[in-house]
This record gives structure tokens, sequence and C-alpha cells, in this order.
């Protein structure tokens, strides 16, 4: 073999050698996932260099065609290799299959075994030669057969991959597309050579020249680009995807690569920016650029305006370094944190708007007029929670009607509007507010109203004024959507504010009816007075102060007590006490002193205060003086004293007593009236006043004679004919010591003048200090003085009248005028009082009468009979009653009627009637008559009541009647079952069941005989027990009783007898059952109480109209002393007899009702010791008339 | 020898059923009409020997149920003894009913009531 030197095989050989390297490199990094086809291509490339290389050394033919034919291991794999690290390289390597893979071998394989075998059959190659070129020389061939389809399967995998690798340039950018361009144009050149040297151009093969190009560009291609440390594949997955924007710059700071997030926000395409500097990219924020050009590592939040909008981005710079940890590059991170920012920026202006509002409500709390906190309400609120216009509405309590609006403009001009009573139940904005879930709601876009008009659109938020329980109104707040940004918690805001303002109006208003109802306690004309719970005064109203006298201060803390008096009794204070700490109010009159001592009089109202829990904590009195009520009272009470006093002395006139009775009658009724306890009368005889009647027993005064020197105010009176008044006669230096006891003080003395003349005095007197005569009291004595002077001038006239019988005709002259006096006084009687002719008809009514018939005049009276005034039911009656009195001739009758007012009402009056005689004829009556009504009604009701009880009792009967019957059904169960038990009909039974079952009988029949006896009680209470009347056979019924009774006799070792008379008649008329009831009882009775002996029945007739049961023992008797007693209901006389002998002690008391209810009687005969008989008398009964 | 047949009407049931053994005790034999509503058809298969009689029932009156018996050429004749709680009613049906019996109604009292209203029963008799 040999060789001989050319430069070719020098560039050759480098070429070789360069692949060769790339192989061992690429193999060391076997892992990143092109590698090994890059090892594995740059390997067949070394080979195929290598092998040419020598073949172009080579000298001789032989060694030529050795390293030719060689060469061919290259030749045929390469186009493979190159295709598999095409796909790789494209991310297409997953269609790689190892089946695939020996597939796309065949054809290489073939071709290399056809070159090493060529000389053979020259299918490959026909003939070789050295080719000389001058100064090299070459292995000159003529292609066989083969050569076509290796070329065609080598250019076709060649073109293949080389058009994959064109493709991937498109999806590639920045760093991956010039490592790209690389690779292709390396792969291209060796192509084109191989091409050139194919159509046989040149004859010198190219191929190895382009493959040394090719591992050039390979190697700049892995040193440059760093064909495979950066693997595409993670960073397609990742940054393609991220949201996050991503720039790397590499260290000339120019943009190596964009992801499609960072285009976005940049808002270029990568084409755009891959290569240009970051100066170039960013130019429209030159801030940046200057901020961070020099920095390799920054985190940082940055702004960037677009379009009025601000968008808020975290920029996060950091350094890119390589494996020898040189920086490289830069990495640029772009978060857009616009939303976060956002939201803190609304944190922000929600917590200032939530002091705006607190500081809100602290201003609005310090204003207490209504209207002006409606309108600082809107204007506040506007202002420093910033809406455009507002409007407050209030609403009634059930929300219908409209109660005000207020509202404010744009411009924040106040405009308040009372729309009162407009309904708002169709009104839509109104209600959708006031029924929005949290009472606040929302709207986006609404049209905004001025005066009705639409003027814009904006959006709208509206919240429910609440109260805690109530919408007191509600809040508009309109906003122009060219205006303002909504804030994200308009809802809560709004809603916040409506409860604060609704809670603010509802304490405020609150608030103002407390200060209504103070300035009401201020101003009240009564006094009113508050004390705590233990009653000590907390406030007292001005009105308490100007009548007390005490000023709040002053009261404060003191008890109410300081107030009291002694006029006030004692129980009065207890009763208000009980009556008040019972939680009740408390009304009534008190008596108390006011500061300066001075008396009056109050009706109060006391009522506890409760507090929630119903404690009381306050007690409230609420008082009027009513001093000058009380006083006009008593004023009226001794007008009604004097009244009656009048008609007192009107009777005693009208009864002829003698003149000193009637002086008698008018000192004491005088005293009566005002409250004196001294009196006297003394009537004029000449020169002196006589004593002639006098109170508190001083004999020695009678038909005393004073002279002008010894009474000396009483002739005073007398002169001046007006009453003499002293306060304290006693102190008076004139005084007479003449009384014994006490000394006088108040006196007071009236002149009694009768026609002109003064015809006495009457003198008063009290013998309590300081105790004056009150105007009004004087008054009325002055009255009563005329009074009494009447009264005497009658009398006297009286008595001259029957002195002076004779003078006829003067006498009826002075009974006339008399008459007229007598009129004067019934006139003004308080009762009345009417005079009548003998047939009835009135002649006389005084004016009482008349009113209280509802008549106006006499006339309309005079004429009528009396019994037209009578109600018609009571006419016969009274008619009866008269004539009567009248017919027996009784001077005086007092008779109760009713009498019809003219109105139709019914009075009742009680009147004295006394006869009017002319010697022995009845000539007519005169009338006294008081009203009675309120008298009457208290009777009426009274009985009502007493029937109302009775009616009760006997509901209460019937129902214990009906009980008694449900009681039977459930007694005939058990009284039969045990009874079934004790015949042992159920099967035989010990002695101690059969015992036991004998119990139960006799217990059912002891209850049984309870209910009976119960009912029938019952019954005879409720008046319903009713007896018949049946023909019946005295020897049936006592054959009944025997059949009852003489087992029961027999069973104790007692003989029992029963007898008929035999004049008792064969058949009787009564109520059979309840005769056989009677003598079961007695005859029971006996049994039981009867130890031996017998006990006997007698049937016998005791006279024409009687017949008699009689019922005799022989039993221990009962004593005298309890023969009234047994006969009450639940009595019995042993209690020792009553253990043994059960009953419900009805029994003899319903016998005696029985028997009384048959008109009959029972009567007991006994002593103890001596047995007893009961002895039922009956009377015969005749057949009753059959009813129609 | 045949038993003499009683008919019960008597809505109680415990008494019915007191009724029913008192009577069988004594040498009856029994049907039981409780409701009021069954005696019709009992009574047109059979003539009892007695019937007892309650005067509430659920669907008829017992003084009704007396009165078509009464009126009934060929029932009139079978003694009844009505048994009831109440006072008023027991006097109203007294002059039909051959015994009333006032509530509570015992077996020894019914027993002795039914022996003597059939004296011309010769099986009838109370164990003793």
């Amino acid at each position: 073999m040999q060789f001989e030197y050319s430069p070719y095989t020098v560039f050759l050989m480098l070429g070789a050698l360069i692949s060769a390297g790339v192989s061992v490199y690429a193999w060391a990094r076997r892992n990143t996932p092109s590698a090994p086809a890059l090892a594995a291509l740059a390997a067949a490339i070394a080979e195929w260099s290598f092998c040419y290389a020598l073949e172009i050394a080579g000298a001789d033919l032989a060694t030529k065609l050795l390293w030719g034919k060689l060469a061919y291991i290259g030749i045929a794999t390469v186009p493979i290799f190159w295709f598999i690290f095409a796909l790789n390289h494209a991310n297409q390597a997953r269609r790689l299959s190892h089946p695939y893979m020996l597939a796309l071998a065949i054809i290489p394989t073939i071709t290399i075994i056809l070159a090493l075998t060529t000389e053979r059959h020259g299918l490959l190659w026909k003939e070789f030669f050295i080719s000389d070129q001058g100064s090299f020389s070459v292995l000159g061939v003529i292609r066989g057969v083969w050569f076509i389809p290796h070329f065609l399967y080598s250019y076709l995998w060649l073109l293949t991959a080389t058009v994959i690798v064109l493709r991937s340039i498109g999806k590639r950018q920045g760093f991956y597309r010039g490592q790209t361009t690389v690779l292709v144009i390396g792969v291209l050149i060796p192509l084109l050579g191989n091409l050139v040297y194919l159509l046989n151009f040149s004859r010198l093969d190219l191929t190895p020249f382009g493959f040394m190009l090719t591992t050039v560009a390979l190697s700049w291609g892995i040193y440059g680009f760093r064909l495979i440390d950066l693997s595409p594949l993670a960073r397609d997955t990742v940054l393609e995807e991220m949201q996050d924007g991503i720039i790397v710059l590499d260290d000339q700071n120019r943009v190596a690569d964009i992801n499609p997030a960072a285009q976005h926000l940049i808002n270029q395409t990568a084409a755009k920016v891959i290569g240009k500097t970051a100066q170039e990219v960013f130019a429209p924020w030159p801030h940046l650029t200057e901020r961070f050009a020099n920095r390799s590592e920054a985190l940082e939040e940055i702004c960037l305006s677009e379009a009025q909008e601000e968008h808020w981005y975290e920029l996060r710079l950091s350094p890119l370094y390589n494996q020898r940890r040189k920086q490289i590059g830069r990495v640029i991170t772009i978060r857009n944190i616009t939303d976060r920012k956002q939201a803190e920026a609304s944190n922000r202006s929600f917590l200032d708007d939530m002091k705006a509002l607190q500081l809100l409500h602290l201003e609005l709390s310090e204003i207490d007029e209504l209207e002006t906190l409606y309108i600082k309400m809107i204007a506040l609120s506007q202002q420093r929670l910033g809406w455009d216009r507002m409007g407050l509405f209030l609403v009634d309590e059930t929300a219908h009607q409209l109660m005000g609006t207020y509202g404010i403009s744009l411009q924040g001009e106040v405009r308040n509007e009372r729309y009162y009573h407009e309904d708002i139940t169709d009104d839509h904005w109104s209600l959708e507010i006031l029924n929005a879930p949290n009472h606040a709601i929302l709207w986006d876009a609404a049209p905004l109203y001025d005066n009705a008009e639409v003027v814009g659109t904006g959006w709208k938020v509206g919240a429910t004024l609440w109260n805690g329980h109530r919408a007191v109104g509600y809040l508009v707040c309109d906003n122009l959507l060219s205006r303002k940004n909504k804030r994200p918690y308009e809802v809560e805001l709004i809603s916040l504010l409506g409860n604060t303002l609704g809670h603010l109006i509802e304490r405020k208003r609150a608030e103002e009816r407390i200060r209504q109802l103070s300035r009401a306690v201020e101003a009240s004309p009564a006094s009113i007075v508050i004390t705590n719970a233990s009653g000590a005064i907390e406030y007292v109203n001005p009105k308490f102060t100007q009548v007390t006298g005490y000023s709040l201060d002053e009261a404060r803390g003191q008890n109410p007590r300081i107030l009291k008096s002694d006029l006030t009794p004692v129980e009065v204070y207890r009763q208000l006490w009980d009556t008040i700490t019972r939680g009740e109010e408390w009304r009534g009159e008190i008596c108390n002193r006011k500061k300066d001592g001075e008396l009056y009089w109050e009706f109060g109202s006391i009522s506890p205060i409760a507090n929630e829990a119903g404690q009381v904590t306050h007690y409230i009195a609420v008082k009027e003086d009513i001093t000058a009520q009380r006083s006009a009272r008593e004023q009226l009470q001794r007008q009604n004293e004097y009244l009656s006093v009048l008609h007192q002395i009107t009777l005693d006139l009208l009864n002829r007593r003698n003149v000193e009775d009637l002086l008698q009658a008018v000192v004491e009724r005088a005293c009566v009236l005002l409250d004196a306890p001294y009196g006297e009368i003394m009537l004029k005889d000449g020169d002196y006043l006589v004593v002639r009647a006098f109170t508190k027993n001083q004999p020695y005064l009678l038909g005393d004679r004073v002279d002008r020197s010894t009474a000396q105010l009483s002739w005073k009176a007398h002169d001046t004919r007006q009453p003499v008044i002293l306060e304290d006669y006693w102190a008076w230096k004139g005084h007479r010591d003449i009384y014994d006891g006490d000394p006088l003080h108040a006196i007071a003395d009236f002149p009694v003048i009768a026609g002109d003349e003064c015809i006495g005095i009457l003198a008063l007197g009290r013998s309590r200090p300081d105790y004056p005569f009150a105007p009004e009291q004087i008054q009325t004595a002055v009255h009563f003085a005329e009074l009494a002077a009447l009264v005497l001038d009658n009398a006297n006239l009286y008595d001259s009248a029957l002195r002076e019988i004779e003078e006829r005709k003067k006498t009826e002259a002075l009974l006339q005028d008399s008459e007229a006096r007598f009129r004067q006084i019934v006139e003004n009687a308080g009762d009345a009082i009417y005079r009548a002719d003998v047939r009835g008809r009135f002649v006389y009514a005084n004016p009482t009468f008349l009113r209280w018939l509802g008549f106006s005049e006499g006339s309309e009276v005079i004429g009528k009979y009396f019994y037209e005034v009578v109600a018609p039911e009571w006419r016969t009656r009274a008619g009866r009653f008269y004539l009567h009195q009248f017919a027996r001739q009784e001077k005086s009758t007092y008779f109760e009627l009713p009498v019809c007012r003219t109105d139709g009402q019914e009075i009742w009056v009680g009147q004295n009637v006394q006869i009017i005689q002319d010697g022995e004829q009845v000539i007519g009556f005169q009338a006294v008559a008081r009203d009675i009504t309120a008298l009457k009604r208290a009777q009426e009701a009274l009985s009502l009541a007493r029937d109302q009880a009775l009616e009760a009792s006997r509901l209460k009967s019937q129902l214990l009647a009906k009980v008694s019957h449900e009681l039977r059904t459930p007694l005939g169960g058990i009284l039969g079952y045990a009874e079934l038990l004790h015949t042992q009909t159920f099967g035989p039974l010990n002695d101690s069941q059969k015992q036991a079952a004998g119990q139960i009988v006799d217990s059912t029949n002891y209850l049984n005989t309870m209910v009976n006896e119960l009912l029938d009680q019952a019954q005879i209470e409720a008046r319903t027990m009713f007896l018949r009347s049946e023909r019946f056979s005295p020897a049936a019924l006592l054959q009944k009783v025997t059949a009852r009774i003489g087992v029961l006799a027999h069973n104790k070792g007692l003989a029992f007898d029963t007898l008929i008379s035999p004049d008792l008649p064969q058949e009787l008329w009564g109520d059979e059952r309840r005769l056989q009831q009677i003598l079961i009882n007695l005859a029971g009775n006996a049994v039981k109480f009867t130890k031996a002996g017998q006990v006997s029945i007698h049937l016998t007739r005791v006279d024409g109209t009687h017949w008699a049961m009689k019922v005799a023992d022989t039993g221990m008797g009962i004593p005298a002393e309890a023969h009234r007693l047994i006969f009450e209901p639940f009595r019995q006389v042993d209690n020792a007899i009553t253990r043994e002998n059960r009953g419900t002690g009805l029994g003899l008391s319903i016998t005696q009702q029985l028997v009384e209810l048959m008109g009959g009687q029972i009567s007991l005969h006994s002593e103890v010791g001596q047995g007893s008989t009961f002895t039922v008398l009956l009377p015969i009964l005749k057949e009753p008339e059959k009813k129609p | 020898m045949t038993k003499p047949l009683a008919l019960i009407i008597e809505d109680a049931p415990q008494l019915s059923a007191v009724y029913d053994i008192a009577l069988k005790n004594i040498g009856f034999e029994t049907v039981l009409d409780t409701d009021g509503d069954r005696y019709r058809d009992i009574l047109a298969r059979a003539i009892p020997a007695i019937i007892i009689l309650d005067l509430h029932l659920p669907y008829a009156s017992g003084a009704e149920i007396l009165r078509e018996i009464r009126a009934s050429e060929r029932l009139a004749k079978i003694p009844v003894v009505v048994t009831t709680a109440d006072l008023f009613q027991a006097e109203n049906v007294a002059s039909q009913a051959n015994e009333v019996l006032l509530k509570p109604v015992g077996v020894r009292r019914l027993q002795d009531v039914v022996i003597r209203l059939l004296p011309d029963e010769p099986g009838l008799s109370r164990p003793v």
C-alpha cells in the first residue's frame, strides 16, 4: 500500500478529525435528545472524510480501490443519520421506532456490501481506474446499476431531513433559529458539492470540502449556539404557555427570546423584537430602560399607563449564567398585578369611607332638630361619601306612604319636598329598595330623573333606613356613569349608611318625643313628682314647686312625706302603699302641708313604673290641687245640710210643735250647721233679751234676761241688724266669764229679723282656738237666722190663731199669710212636697217634685190625678194602700212606689203621706217624697244575684245527676264480674280470693248506694225531684221491702215483723218507689243498728186523712240531744257504729226531705237503751184529676 | 230438653257479657244484640223466653224496641226486663216493662228477677 502526498488529503484529514471530535463531544452528552444522532452523523462524516483522504492519498489502484470502497460505509449511512438527527432536532423523534430504523438501514447495508464486493459483480462500479487530475489522482469509476437506487435513496433522506429542519426554523425564533440555519447551511454545502461532482462538472469530488464546512458549521453550532445544552423541548412546553411575560436578553442587551405573554404585554410580535436592543424594544417607557439598564437583578412593581387605564406589573430581573458561571444575559419576568393593586387601592378607600361614615355619624349625632338632621344627613353623606346626587325618603310605619323627602343635587343644592301621605306602594324604585335583601340594592345602569324627566343614565344605589326592626325610610344615590367609578363595596357602604342613619333617626325621634314629653311635664298644670323605688324624690315639676313651695333642689332626695299632714287618715296612706306596691295605680285625695305650713287638698294618681324585667324602679305621682274644689264641695255639703235642716224645721212646723221646741231645734241645727258647740237664742222682750233656748246644758241660762250692758255684742247685732263676728272672744276685754269649761274664742251673733223688726239674736260660739267662722258659714247662718225668724213668726202667729179663735176672719187672713210663708219654705226643700185633694188630684207640688217628674211648671201637674204619675203596674197597689189609709184615717204612712217621669223614665220614691182632715172628714193629703231609685236598684241587683246563684246551684245539681247516671254503667260491670267471680263461675276460688270478690261486691253496692243518695240529694237541691202519683197496694209495698230487708235481718239473727192495720185502705195513691226507698232506708238502718231483738214495720191509718209507716227496733236507741242532728246531712250518731255500717250519711236526710216533699212528716221516738221508732206520717191522697 | 232462650239487648260489652254468663248459669241459652240493630232478625227466627233490654243503644231506642215488641201480636207476651241508668226513662217505660232494673244490675238481682218472671220454666235454678 503506497501513498502519496496531496494537499486535499490534509484538508480531508483535518475535516475527519473535526468531525470525530464533534462525534465524541456529542456522545458525551448523549442524554440530550438529538445528541446520539449527531454523534452518529459526525462519526459517519469522519469515516467518509478519512477514507476519502486515504483514497486520494493512495498511490496505486488497489489502495485507492480499497479506501474508495471503505468510504461507502460513511457515504451510505450519512443520509440516514442526518435524517434521524433532523427528526430529533425538530422534536419528532417519537416517530422513530427500532423496526423503522432497521428498515431504513436495509438499502445502505446493501450498498455497503455491494461496494465492498463491487469488483466481482460490477453492480456499483462496472470499471475503475486511476484518474489523474494533475496535482492529484482519484479513483475513476464507471457506475453500475446499483448506483441509481443508492443515489436516489440517499438524496430522498437528505432532502427530507433538510425539509424537516427548514420547517422547524419557521417555528423557532432567535437563538434556535440561528442554530438551525447553521445546521442547514452545514448540510446543504456538501450536497451541492456532491451534486457538482455527480453531474461531472468537476473530476474532483467536492463533497469532502462540503463536509469540512459541515463540520465547521456543526462546530459553530455547538460552540456558538450550544446546540445540545439548551434543549428546545423544555422551553417549548414551559415558556410558551407561561402567563408571566418572559424576555431573555443576551449579554449585548439584545432580545434573545420572548414568550407570547411578554409579546402581548409590550404589544409587539417576536419577529419584530428579537435581536433588537432592550432600549429599542422598551422605547415607550424610557424611565424603565434607564432604571434597569445596568442592573442584573431586581424585583420591582412598575406602573404603565395605557389608554387612561393604569396597569401594574411586577418586574423581576435575573441574571443568566453559563456553566462557567459567566453571565451571558438577563431574563426579565413580568407579571400583571393590576388586579391585586386595584384591590389594595379599593381596601384603602373602603377604610377611608368607613372613617368618613364614622365621622358623619358623630357629626349628625350632635343635631337634635329633626328637619335639620334629615337635610344634614344627605348633605354630609354626599360630601363625605361622594355620590353625585342623593335623596332621603321618609315613610310611615307601614312603609306605604311617604312622610317627607329631602334631596341634594349635584351642585350641593338641598331640596326639601314634603310629599306627605303620597302612596308609594306602586313605585317600583321604592319597593325594590324597601324589599331589598340586606336592605340595599344597586342598579348598574338606570335612568336618572329630575322632576320626573329622564336626564341621563347612571348607576344608582339605594338602601333602607333601617332602625333595627323596620324601615323608617330609604336613601337613593344617583351617579352619572361618565363621572365616577363604582366602588366595589357600594352596596355594603350604602347598606351601612342606611342602617346608621336609620338607627340615628329612630334615636333622634325618640329623643324628640322625650323632649316633648318632658316639656309637657314641665308645663303641666298638675304637680308631678317622680321618686325612685325607695320613695326618694328624683324630680318635681315647676307646678309642684309653685304649689308646695319646695324647689326641685330642695325636694330631690327627700321623701314625699315632707308634705304629709295629720288630716289624711293613716288608713289612706296604708291603702296607697298597698296599692302601688302591688303594681297598681292608686287614686285618691290627700291633704298635704305646704312648705309654709298651709294645708291644701290634692287629688293624686300614683303609679309604679316598672322596667322591662318587671321590677318597679320609680313611682310617678300626678297631683291636682283640689283645695278649691274640696271647699266648694264642703260648702255644697253644708248647703245641703242647711236645706235638710230647713226641711226638718218645715216638717216641725207642719207638726205644730210648740215654740220652745222650735227654738231648741233652731239652736241645735244652727250649731250643727256652723260646727259650733255653743249656741243660744234670745228673744227680745222690751229692753231685755231673754234666753229661750241653748245648747250645752246650762240651765241657769234659761230665762236669763240680759240688758244692753251685759250683752253688748248681741245688742250691737240687734241695733245694726248685721251679724257681729269676733275671732277671739276670750281676748276681748268685755267678755263675760259665764261658761263652764273651755273659754270661747270665735263667736257670732246673728239678728233674727221678722218683718221689719229684730225679734231676737241667735248666738254661736266655738271653744277651739284659731278656728274662726268662714265667710260662707256666716252667710249660711244669716240665711238660717232668716229661716228661724220665719218659723218663729209662723209659730207665734199660729199660737195667736189658737188664742184668738173667735177672730176668725183675721186668723184666716193670717193663715193665708202663713200659707205664703209655708210655700216659701217648701219651695226650697230638697225633698219633693206636694198636696192633693181627697180624690187624689194635685193641688200643689213644689219645684223639686216638678223637677223630678220632668215638669217645668206647676200648672202642668195641678188637677192631674196622683195615680197618673205612678208607674202603671203599681197604680192598683198604691190605690189600695192609700184608700186603706184614708178609710182608717191613719195620720201618716210611708210607702215606696215607682213614678213615671214625663220622658218615660221610672224613679222610685219613698213618701210620707199625711192626711188632711176637716174635723172627721178627710179632705186631702200632703206628702213628702224622697228619691230612692239608687236604693231600689241596689236591691234589685241583689235579688238578681240571688236568682243567679240559685240557677247556678240548680245547674250544678243537674250536672251531678248526669255524672251519677254515667257512673252506673261501669258500676254494673264491676258488680257483675265481682259477683260472677264470687259465685265461682270462672272456676273455683280459694278462701281469700272468694273473700276478696265478696269485698268487691260489697264495695260496689256501697258505692251504688252512695251514687243513688248523692243523686237524690242533688235532685232535691235542684228541685228537680218529681214524685209520681200512682195507685199502689200497701201490702205489695211491704212485701217488696221485706224481700230486701228480711234477709238482712235474718242473717243478723233478728226477728222481722210486719203488720198492716185492717182499717188502712187496700189501695193508696203516691210514689210507691220512693215510699219503698223510705221504708228500706229506715228499716235498713234499724237492722244495722240493732244487735239483738227485732225490727218491725207497721202500716196504719191515723185518722180520716192520714196514714203512717212506723219502723221500730230494739236497738241501742238514740240520745235525745241527737234527735234533731240525725236528720242533718252527713251525720251519724256514733262514729264507732259508722265504721261498721258505712253510708254517705245522706240517707236519713234524704228520707226526711222525701217525706216532706210528699207533704208528710217524720218523727222519732227513742231513748238510749229503749230502741227507736221512726214514724212517717203521710196524707191519704185521692186519685189525681185526669188532665185533658 | 231444650234450654229456654234469652235475648240480651245491651251495648256496653262488659254488661252484656255479665248478663250473658248470669243467664247461662241458670240454664238459659242466650243470644246477644250489642247495638240494637240485630234484634229484628233474631226475633223473626225465634221467640225468646225473656228479653233483657237496655234503653240507651247506638242504633235504636230501647223504649222504641219495647213498644215494637208490645205492639206485635207474636211477641207481646214475652217478659221484658229493662235495664237503665236513667231514672226518668225508667219511669217512662215502667208500665210496659215487666221489670225495670236501675243500673248497676248485679248477677244475683238479674237472676232473681228472671226466675221470678218465669215461674213456668222448670229448669231454671241458680247454682248454690
